[in-house]
């Protein structure tokens, strides 16, 4: 499977579960399981969920919380039970970005250790001219002014 | 010789522009996560518990230390940096030890602070599912 190759941010998590790796892993593709962790909230006034686990295979959560309603989409683009999980994400109604998430998960002692990337490709604004030095020397001298006017 | 240290001294409408800065950003709770770094900034206490990391890093109770404020108020703020993506958290053992986060005031930052916490939280609410269902409480 190719994956883009437009500039990327990437979030990782690391956490280790008390419960085996094959465990960790069906948790994402069961149905009434997922929904109950995977895109829910204590809030959640009806949640719908369609997962057919495969490789090539597509998923749509439906949840509905404060009267808004998420949809999640995805296909699974690599499926290697119980180590290895890949998927698109994607929110229509909300945003054209698409992320893709990867997990990988190892044995544990009598845990499972998951690794998740969280990838985007959306278009984020350069970060600011500043940074932390400039900052600092923005507050440095504020604290002056701030000194030489008491 | 010119005296130098006057020729720094600030202008009245510099200290004007200086000190309104902070004011006015504060004052905006517009959307977006770089507003957040506006809130984050707007704060002394948050302020000085970014140049004590600017000093380099440091594990929350040395953090709180010199402040005549609970240390759970002084935790709160830390979450707030955080969640700005201002400062960063690592466990490293048993200790949790904070650092200025480098690329601190940029969305790209932001969105990655916000979607870990994301995450998190839906993997405790798992974990403690994968705990029921083990004891056979699901």
């Amino acid at each position: 499977m190719t994956r883009r190759l437009e500039p990327k941010t990437v979030a990782t998590v690391v956490y280790r579960f008390d419960a085996p790796p094959q465990d960790v892993f069906d948790a994402w593709l069961d149905p009434d399981f997922a929904g109950k962790w995977w895109f829910t909230s204590p809030t959640s006034e009806m949640n719908t969920t369609r997962i057919d686990g495969r490789l090539g295979g597509e998923y749509e959560i439906v949840d509905r919380r404060d009267g808004i309603t998420y949809r999640a989409i995805g296909t699974f683009i690599e499926f290697e039970r119980p180590s290895r999980l890949a998927f698109t994400f994607a929110m229509p109604e909300m945003s054209d970005a698409v992320d893709e998430v990867t997990i990988t998960i190892e044995s544990d002692g009598d845990g499972s250790r998951m690794t998740l990337e969280h990838v985007c490709y959306r278009d984020f604004k350069e970060p600011y001219e500043s940074g932390w030095g400039m900052m600092f020397g923005e507050l440095d001298k504020l604290l002056r002014i701030r000194a030489t006017n008491k | 010789m010119d005296g130098q240290g006057l020729s720094d001294a600030p202008r009245p409408t510099e200290l004007a522009s200086a000190t309104a800065y902070l004011q006015t950003e504060a004052m905006n709770l517009k959307e977006g996560s770089l507003d957040q770094t506006f809130i984050a900034l707007a704060d002394p206490i948050r302020r000085a518990i970014l140049a004590r990391l600017n000093l380099g890093k440091a594990r929350v109770t040395e953090i709180a230390e010199p402040f005549p404020i609970s240390l759970n108020s002084v935790s709160k703020h830390i979450r707030l940096l955080e969640r700005a993506a201002l400062v960063k958290r690592e466990k490293i053992g048993r200790e949790h030890i904070l650092s200025l986060n480098p690329s601190g005031l940029d969305e790209a930052s932001a969105w990655i602070e916000e979607t870990k916490s994301l995450w998190l939280a839906r993997f405790d609410t798992l974990n403690a599912l994968l705990l029921k269902r083990k004891r056979g409480e699901l």
